[in-house]
């Protein structure tokens, strides 16, 4: 199969690219979605939240190229054989790139890993899920933003997650920049991953040799998003483009979901301040738990 | 015909002669879902591979 823009070897086969070809294409999508959203403001400072897999480090590689001001960090969840080999491969990239990593552990923020906290009965991501928002948001206040390394299809899978259980409230709050409700003890979260998908993402990361980690997290196959992206992927081979499709149709309803959502009020966590829904926010209510 | 599936760390070894995409059909893997390399070379689905080769199989799935 030949490149759909010159003559030599694709590497990939939607859209059917060569090496230099599909380069450039991730190179313009990250740069697109930058500038139309405006997720990467001349002079701001971002903090790259980093795990050592592809997405992540992909992420840092091409925010520190196209925007220059970024630092990193990782949060250490306390995942026994899995999250210690994938900080390394965090801590190789920013040594050898010159960025600042900086890593906190659940434990000293907690009190306790996620590996002893969670018992049979329990949903590992969601906690996790739950407790890194607290923990990024915690550690990047001196930041303008940070940013994630989600691609199109975390979010094509949460978008149906949402629906799948009636999540409505937060069903609005995805996009490139998202969230609904601006707070200054909310840290701006940004997507620039958001239309690339996580196929694309980890080629770019293969073909520039960058040395990521491609395991699963061991507690990711329990998790209703594994059922999910397994549904969405079997879909996707069968009908190609299906989660672009899915993406554009949520970006399309966003602004009228906004609308609808504006008038929710804010709170504050009557615990730690941290604003949130309810009377207080969710990492409290999972550590009052423990 | 070497196959190593890098998520697992194992490798396979099978007598195969074909397309990429008929390799991975054989090996009930969802083509989205990975990238096939040979020689560190990128493969699309329609290359042909032999019994010669050496071809390891890259997992994108991630996160929880």
């Amino acid at each position: 199969m030949l490149c759909s823009k010159c003559s030599s070897l694709a590497v990939i086969d939607g859209p059917v690219l060569c090496k230099g070809h599909f380069m450039k294409y991730v190179e313009d999508n990250i740069k697109h979605t930058l500038a139309a959203y405006g997720l990467a403001k001349k002079g701001e400072k971002i903090a790259v939240a980093v795990s050592g897999g592809k997405d992540s480090l992909v992420l840092l590689s091409l925010l520190k190229k196209l925007h220059g001001n970024v630092e990193a960090i990782a949060i250490d969840e306390g995942i026994s054989g899995y999250r210690e080999k994938t900080l390394i491969k965090a801590k190789n990239f920013c040594r050898k790139n010159h960025i600042m990593l900086r890593i906190y552990k659940f434990k000293d923020l907690f009190g306790f890993s996620l590996d002893s906290r969670v018992t049979e009965k329990d949903k590992p991501c969601s906690i996790c899920g739950t407790l890194r928002r607290y923990a990024l948001n915690k550690y990047a206040h001196s930041f303008d933003k940070v940013a994630t390394g989600h691609n199109m299809d975390d979010e094509a899978q949460a978008i149906l997650m949402n629906i799948l259980r009636f999540n409505w409230s937060a069903i609005p709050q995805g996009g490139p920049s998202p969230g609904i409700v601006r707070d200054e003890a909310f840290v701006p979260r940004i997507k620039p991953l958001y239309f690339l998908a996580e196929k694309e993402v980890a080629l770019y990361a293969v073909l520039t040799g960058l040395d990521v980690s491609f395991a699963e997290c061991p507690n990711a196959k329990l998790s209703y998003r594994a059922y999910v992206r397994d549904m969405l992927n079997e879909y996707e081979f069968k009908n190609p483009g299906a989660k672009k499709k899915l993406i554009g149709f949520y970006l399309s309803l966003q602004p009228k979901l906004n609308s609808s959502s504006s008038s929710l009020p804010l709170k504050h966590c009557l615990s730690c301040n941290m604003p949130c829904k309810g009377d207080y926010c969710g990492a409290c209510m999972l550590m009052a738990v423990n | 015909m070497k196959v190593f599936i890098e998520q697992t760390k194992k490798e396979k070894k099978l007598a195969f002669n074909g397309k990429v995409s008929s390799l991975l059909n054989r090996l009930e893997i969802n083509p989205v879902t990975v990238i096939v390399t040979r020689n560190k070379v990128v493969l699309t689905q329609d290359q042909h591979i032999s019994d010669k080769d050496e071809i390891r199989i890259i997992s994108v799935v991630s996160g929880g």
